[in-house]
């Protein structure tokens, strides 16, 4: 009987002992929990809610159901700032890749001296904020007055408004992003070059293998991993590109640089469009979900190989 | 124990949280907390807040520095979600519609009646042209006095003008003919010169305000409108397309402006005319200042002079057709203290203290007496051209869908035709096009 009693006893202390931890632990995280509900849930809930309704700041928000969606899909220019958005980031995105291997790999080579120097002079592009970097390319770029024409004069080449020609601005674009953010692959991968196991690559020197044999065949497969999760990150930076074309291009000439988080601003904040523009990041958002989706799962995939 | 401890904990941790929700009422100064822009403006009521304090010891002043860039945006979030952080607003011609529309700011004209807060006679309101308090005007109502004043100017080099033989243009301004053609003179003059670094004229071509703004005025020169009576677009009318065309021919067909022109904004023009690259120019008048300084601007200081915009021969000088750049300071609607906020911009905008304004390089202030006083113009020549350009203010489209419609339909379509992408007739239809769908979709019709 006692031995019963004292059963009950221990297992209603235990109970009690429970209870009291889990009020403790959630004691201390509801500050932190309540933060993350107003600065995040909350404002993503809302902005969802908002995405179904027409607002322009001044009248109270009017339910409209998808109608902004389709509106969405309706307008060319969604569907042109789709396309210069897909093209800036796809094309910067291989450039900057390619270019980083092959920079980390040459920095990494065994005959270079002073490695680190090295690294810390091609990650300086990385180190500089956005607008800072657009205002100089914008001034380096002038037709008139910036260095680029007068480098390209000098030789006897021809002078361009690089920035605000139809058929230059994106790919003036591309080149400023791929500028400052190969120095982000090139530290990434270097890390990973480092991290390979030396005996694989010595192995296959033993064996006669060349460099390019080498590249293709053990090194581009055991860094994919990092190709992955690297590109994961930028791809994501890449869709949502604005600061870069708000100082540089405005959007422009005409619509040929307007991207999709461009359009969303001009839309929310000079159209006071505020229903559009909280759909249009849905919007966003879903695109950038689906190209993650594809990056995590194939980093899942070499994971599991 | 551990239960009481971490309940105890909690509660400190939300009572911080509750805690500081608003200072208390009691003695001490008012305090009024004024949103303004950062640059001259906002120096100037850092500057002008001691004076305030000393002559309204009751009075304490915030100044609250808004960046440019993001005082449309920051405001507007503010204002609808009617914050009383501020008491007093700076704000625009490009502003006020939204503002207005969203019952955000104050009118002044009950306070004006008062005797206490307003002596009309010392203010003399009868200072501004009224073409400048209209814009404020909504039912016969007052909603902001006039901080600054500003308009597009033709800045011309005088030198230049006079080493090929032109005239200087007269008080009332060019016709676009008598523009072309001068400087078409000046630009065959560079060649034959062999200088080939500079152009006869400049202005600002990138996809952004700018190039909206100068269309638009010339869309006003020539006789047309953005918008009639029922707020129907009309930019398929020959008026306008000739008044885009006036741009695009500058670049394509005359080739008297740097080709670059197409990527300029403010700082570009600027920079063109400081480095002496361009003999005429199309700009702000707050670009004088800079290019009247001899340390800031050696190669043009003392040569520059200012008229007003051109005109079109067809209808005159006396055509309306001048962008209306004016800076107000009103009162918020949400504000408490709105007393102290108006005897706020009362001062501010009273004769002396924009006497200081204007003297303190602030700006133009907009007050006639200021800008014909004879010691003001000898340091700030453009003065006169700006009083005149006032005269020719049009006013605004009065709808909040107005700033979308100026920062993105015009300008994206009327920078393509002046890139060459579309003709001005294509712009001025997709334009056209674009405003109306907006504007049923916003239900006006």
């Amino acid at each position: 009987m006692m031995e019963r009693i004292d059963k009950i006893n221990t297992r209603f202390l235990n109970i009690n002992y429970k209870i009291k931890k889990t009020l403790g632990i959630f004691g201390f995280i509801i500050p932190a929990l309540l933060v993350l509900f107003l600065i995040f849930i909350f404002p993503l809930v809302n902005s969802f809610w908002l995405s179904f309704h027409r607002w322009n700041l001044i009248t109270p928000p009017r339910f409209v159901g998808i109608k902004n969606y389709l509106m969405i899909f309706s307008d060319p220019v969604f569907w042109t700032s789709m396309k210069n958005t897909s093209i800036f980031s796809v094309v910067s995105f291989c450039i900057e890749i390619t270019l980083a291997f092959f920079i980390a790999q040459l920095l990494n080579h065994k005959e270079v001296k002073g490695k680190a120097i090295w690294h810390a002079i091609f990650i300086l592009p990385m180190m500089l904020t956005p607008v800072v970097l657009s205002s100089m390319w914008r001034a380096y770029l002038n037709r008139e007055f910036g260095i680029a024409n007068f480098l390209l004069t000098s030789i006897h080449l021809q002078a361009h408004a690089w920035t605000m020609e139809s058929k230059t601005a994106i790919w003036t674009l591309i080149f400023v992003e791929v500028w400052h953010k190969t120095s982000f692959f090139i530290l990434v991968i270097s890390a990973g070059i480092v991290s390979l196991p030396k005996d694989v690559f010595e192995a296959v020197e033993i064996d006669g293998a060349r460099y390019w044999q080498k590249t293709r065949m053990i090194t581009i497969p055991m860094l994919t991993p990092v190709f992955r999760v690297a590109g994961l990150f930028q791809m994501i930076e890449l869709i949502r590109i604005f600061d870069k074309v708000y100082i540089l291009t405005e959007g422009g000439p005409g619509r040929s640089t307007s991207t999709l988080s461009f359009i969303i601003f001009e839309r929310s904040f000079h159209g006071w469009q505020m229903g559009w523009g909280a759909a249009m990041s849905y919007l966003l958002i879903f695109i950038t979900m689906i190209v993650a989706v594809f990056l995590i799962r194939g980093v899942k995939t070499e994971v599991m190989r | 124990m551990k239960l009481k401890t971490t309940l105890m904990i909690l509660f400190a941790v939300i009572s911080i949280f509750c805690y500081g929700g608003g200072q208390k009422e009691g003695k001490g100064p008012t305090a009024i907390t004024i949103a303004v822009n950062v640059g001259p403006e906002a120096d100037a009521h850092h500057r002008l807040a001691n004076e305030f304090e000393r002559q309204f010891p009751q009075y304490a002043i915030i100044v609250d520095g808004i960046a440019r860039s993001v005082h449309s945006t920051k405001m507007a979030t503010l204002l609808s979600a009617g914050s009383d952080i501020h008491d007093v607003m700076i704000f625009s011609t490009a502003h006020f519609p939204l503002w207005y529309a969203g019952g955000w700011i104050e009118p002044l004209d009950n306070y004006m009646n008062s005797k206490d807060l307003f002596n009309t006679s010392n203010y003399d309101l009868n200072d501004f042209p009224e073409a400048i308090l209209n814009i404020f005007r909504r039912k016969g109502n007052l909603f902001a006095l006039p901080q600054e004043a500003s308009a597009y100017l033709l800045f011309y080099r005088k030198d230049i003008l006079n080493q090929y033989g032109i005239d200087e243009p007269p008080k009332i301004g060019w016709s676009w003919k008598q523009y072309i053609s001068s400087a078409q003179k000046i630009q065959k003059g560079l060649e034959n010169d062999g200088i080939t670094d500079m152009y006869a004229t400049v202005f600002a071509g990138r996809k952004n305000r700018n190039i909206a703004q100068y269309v638009l005025q010339n869309v006003w020169a020539n006789g047309g409108e953005l918008l009639d009576e029922k707020l129907k677009p009309q930019l398929t009318s020959p008026h306008a397309i000739e008044a885009l065309k006036e741009y695009t021919d500058q670049l394509h067909v005359h080739k008297i402006t740097p080709p670059g022109v197409i990527g300029y904004a403010y700082s570009e023009l600027l920079t063109t005319l400081q480095q002496g690259l361009a003999a005429l120019g199309l700009q702000w008048n707050a670009a004088a200042a800079t290019l009247l300084d001899p340390e800031k601007s050696p190669k043009t200081a003392g040569k520059m002079g200012f008229s007003v915009i051109p005109y079109f021969d067809s209808k005159g000088p006396n055509q309306l057709r001048v962008y209306p750049s004016i800076w107000g300071v009103g009162i918020s609607s949400f504000g408490k203290h709105k007393e102290a906020a108006f005897r706020y911009v009362v001062w501010f905008t009273s004769k002396e203290i924009a006497r200081d304004y204007v003297t303190h390089g602030g700006g133009s202030s907009g007050r006639s007496s200021l800008l014909n006083d004879p010691q003001i113009v000898s340091e700030n020549p453009q003065y006169p051209a700006l009083l005149e350009s006032m005269k020719y203010y049009h006013s605004l489209p009065d709808i909040p869908e107005w700033t979308f419609i100026l920062e993105d339909i015009l300008t994206s379509n009327w920078n393509s035709a002046l890139v060459g992408d579309v003709t001005p007739k294509q712009a001025m239809e997709t334009a056209n096009e674009a405003i109306l769908k907006l504007l049923e979709e916003a239900g006006y019709y």
